[in-house]
């Protein structure tokens, strides 16, 4: 049986020798990137949560640095302005000026 | 706890998130940074930073929509005037200067003109049609007419009053109505040369000029009320600080100017109270306005306390100052009052002793009816001077060889270099006695006794004296019971000027006379003034005197006095009595007369009477009664007399008389 089969295939050689090596010892880049493609994985919760987390901060961050700044520490909105002007002894002075004034002359110190 | 994840999950996922993070970061960077900056270079502009307006003109430049025109209205056109009236902080005039507003707008610095007009300009061609367009065509306006372009600022009117149509009705309507006004050809030739030009430049003495500046010139009759709307000439000053009024009626006026804080803060408009611009038809009247720096003070100053029995004044010198006029005021309860404590001082310093001070004359104030008490004389203000309890202050002001006001110490001092020096000061060199602590505690009756005690005790005691005097003065607070119930003063006022015959008691003992109608005893006291006083008589005196010569009959003594008087009192209350002597003495008693009242029109804040018009009625009499000059004469000698039932007089003679007895 076996002298019939080999001397009928004796002419045809097997051509896809390399194919096969190649198909079933590496698996080759395709199959490993697919593999890899397909893989799951596993990862512990607490890190990715925080990078996920950090991430986030970063992005909201950098939205956050193009908005406009809180009023200055001396209350400088348009309300606060407003001045108010008192007269005393023939002059006119804003009234905060002219109390700083007196205050220095009462407590020279 | 794990998460299990595939990888191309991961990646699948990580890609879809990067690609909407970008996406909505290039949607932030493009649509709504631009927006938050905007609000950023306003809120920096707003908040006083240095940069902040070019910050501000950059983001007006550069934003466009709905942004764009929010911004103007914000920035440009709610900061700015439709208005002159409402333009300025500070109104400054003869009558008064006062603040219009309380308040500085913020810690914003102001845009200027030029830099609003763009903005404005835009806003009008092509802002959302509403009343804000109205507004900043309003606002051009004001500008070009400024600048001598009246044809621009009507069209600019015309064009916003077309872009609202059939938005507001109203604002059109007065959009129109005032181009109209400025491009009303002038009045015909007839009108034309019965009204005059006023013109000017408003500049600071160190030569600047100032644009922009409000300038009012106002009719006697609004004077007295503070400027409105509908004035009729009201301008602003162009970019040279010029202005000028044409077609202006005659009559007689006063120059107010409208300045912002910054312009009027170390500065003062010096201009007398009593100054006006007498128009006459055909006239060209140029005004130069000068505003000049505050004087600065030097001593007393910063709440100082005398204990040394005299008292030196100091001041900084100014240029061109032929002399100065030094003022004092006491401070009460709500608020403070003065007088002039010297004037004609040739130098920048003067010593006076206290006693000068403690016996000068002030204004007496009333403390209102309470639960249990009358209204009354505030002791405060019967002490004056000598009272160590009270806070005093000071000023002075400069005059030219013509005795015209240069500048003055007061007025507003609104930064760190221009504060100086507060001019307070208190006198603590005497004490107060028993009598003015009972005064002081309104137990008038007995203060009076502990003084009368203490006069009889002490001969020497001034202040004692001048209290008693003061006390019956101000014991009555109605005109005709005055007189009654100060009679008792009398030895008293005598004791005080023999033992200090100076100005002021003199005066006292003048007044008392001339109140009581004593005229030969007037007429010797002031004789009596004018040998101790050192002061030349003010024009007040003067007017006093020559009064109290003409009630004498001494109409040729009295007669070359008035003519100074009148010229160095602008209000010319007394312009009367002087065409009144005209017409007792003149060749030519009605030219005289008239001559005088149409020189001195009186401007005063009540009833004022017009001689002119009086006397051309008297000369048109004149002219049906041969004898009419010397009836007229004689029933003026019985007027001045007081025998009031000897006066023969009717028509225009009878109004002549009816118009001198209300002369004060």
């Amino acid at each position: 049986m076996k002298k019939a089969l080999d001397a009928e295939l004796d002419p045809i050689r097997f051509a896809g020798r390399d194919e096969v090596l190649r198909r079933t010892t590496a698996p080759g880049r395709r199959e490993r990137l697919r593999a890899w493609w397909e893989t799951e994985l596993e990862l512990p919760l607490a890190p990715v949560g925080a990078a996920a987390a950090l991430l986030l901060a970063v992005g909201i961050g950098w939205f956050a640095s193009y908005a406009p700044g809180e009023p200055g520490e001396d209350g400088s909105t348009a309300d606060a302005g407003v001045k108010e002007l008192i007269e005393a002894g023939g002059n006119t002075y804003w009234k905060d000026d002219y109390e700083r004034a007196v205050a220095m002359l009462e407590d020279p110190n | 706890m794990k998460i299990r994840i595939k990888v191309k999950h991961l990646v699948l996922g990580g890609a879809a998130v990067a690609l909407l993070a970008t996406l909505l970061a290039t949607l932030f960077v493009t649509v709504v940074v631009p927006e938050l900056q905007s609000g950023h270079a306003e809120q920096r502009y707003e908040s006083g930073e240095p940069a902040g307006k070019d910050g501000l003109l950059r983001e007006l430049t550069e934003a466009s929509g709905p942004r764009k025109w929010e911004l103007i209205e914000k920035h440009v056109i709610d900061t700015g005037y439709t208005s002159i009236v409402h333009a300025f902080h500070v109104i400054a005039g003869p009558g008064s200067t006062y603040t219009h507003t309380s308040a500085a707008e913020g810690t914003e610095e102001p845009l200027t003109w030029e830099e609003r007009i763009p903005f404005l300009k835009a806003y009008a061609e092509e802002g959302p049609p509403a009343v804000a367009v109205a507004a900043a065509a309003k606002q051009l306006a004001l500008y070009y007419e400024s600048e001598h372009r009246a044809g621009e600022a009507a069209s600019t009117l015309r064009l916003a009053a077309d872009r609202l149509l059939g938005v507001s009705e109203t604002q059109r309507r007065q959009l129109l109505a005032e181009a109209e006004r400025l491009l009303a050809a002038g009045p015909d030739e007839s009108e034309r040369t019965a009204t005059a030009r006023v013109s000017g430049v408003v500049q600071r003495s160190d030569g600047r000029p100032m644009p922009r500046v409000g300038v009012f010139l106002r009719e006697e009759a609004e004077v007295f009320h503070s400027v409105r709307e509908g004035e009729a000439y009201q301008m602003l000053t162009d970019k040279d600080g010029r202005f000028s009024f044409e077609h202006v009626k005659p009559g007689s006026y006063q120059l107010y100017l409208g300045l912002r804080f910054e312009q009027i803060d170390g500065w003062t408009y010096p201009v007398d109270s009593n100054e006006w611009i007498d128009v006459k038809a055909g006239d060209e009247v140029a005004l130069p306005v000068t505003l000049r720096p505050l004087i600065d003070i030097v001593s007393p100053a910063n709440q100082e306390v005398v204990t040394e029995p005299t008292l030196t004044f100091e001041w900084e010198p100014v240029e061109g100052a032929a002399e100065y006029r030094l003022h004092g005021s006491l401070h009460i309860r709500n608020g403070s009052f003065g007088s002039i404590l010297k004037s004609g001082l040739r130098d920048t310093r003067v010593t006076l002793p206290l006693e000068e001070l403690y016996g000068h004359r002030m204004g007496i104030t009333y403390l209102q009816a309470e639960e249990g008490r009358d209204e009354m004389a505030d002791p405060v203000s019967l002490l004056g001077f000598s009272n160590p309890e009270t806070k005093f202050s000071w000023s002075v002001e400069a005059l030219d060889a013509e005795g015209r006001l240069l500048t003055r110490s007061s007025g507003y001092r609104l930064d760190e270099k221009t504060i100086g020096p507060l001019p307070f000061f208190r006198l603590a060199e005497r004490e107060l006695t028993e009598a003015d602590r009972l005064l002081l505690a309104l137990r008038l009756d007995e203060a009076m006794e502990a003084y009368k005690v203490a006069a009889e005790a002490n001969p020497a005691d001034a202040h004692s004296l001048r209290m008693i005097v003061k006390l019956y003065e101000t014991k009555a607070l109605s005109g005709e019971e005055r007189l009654t119930a100060s009679e008792p003063a009398l030895p008293y006022l005598e004791a005080l000027f023999e033992l200090r015959p100076n100005d002021s008691n003199a005066y006292a003992l003048f007044q008392y006379y001339y109140d009581r109608e004593k005229w030969t005893e007037a007429e010797a006291m002031y004789e009596r003034l004018r040998a101790v006083g050192d002061e030349e008589p003010n024009d007040f005196e003067s007017a006093l005197y020559a009064t109290t010569l003409m009630r004498l009959g001494k109409y040729d003594e009295a007669r070359p006095l008035w003519k100074p008087i009148l010229e160095a009192d602008g209000s010319h209350r007394f312009v009367g009595r002087y065409a009144a002597s005209e017409l007792l003495l003149a060749d030519r008693p009605f030219e005289s007369a008239l001559a005088v009242a149409l020189a001195y029109p009186e401007h005063d804040l009540g009833d004022k009477a017009d001689w002119a018009s009086l006397v051309r009625s008297m000369a048109a009499e004149a002219e049906k009664d041969a004898d009419y000059v010397p009836k007229m004469r004689k029933a003026l000698d019985r007027y001045f007399a007081g025998a009031e039932d000897e006066i023969a007089a009717g028509g225009a003679l009878w109004s002549m008389i009816e118009a001198l007895r209300k002369v004060n």
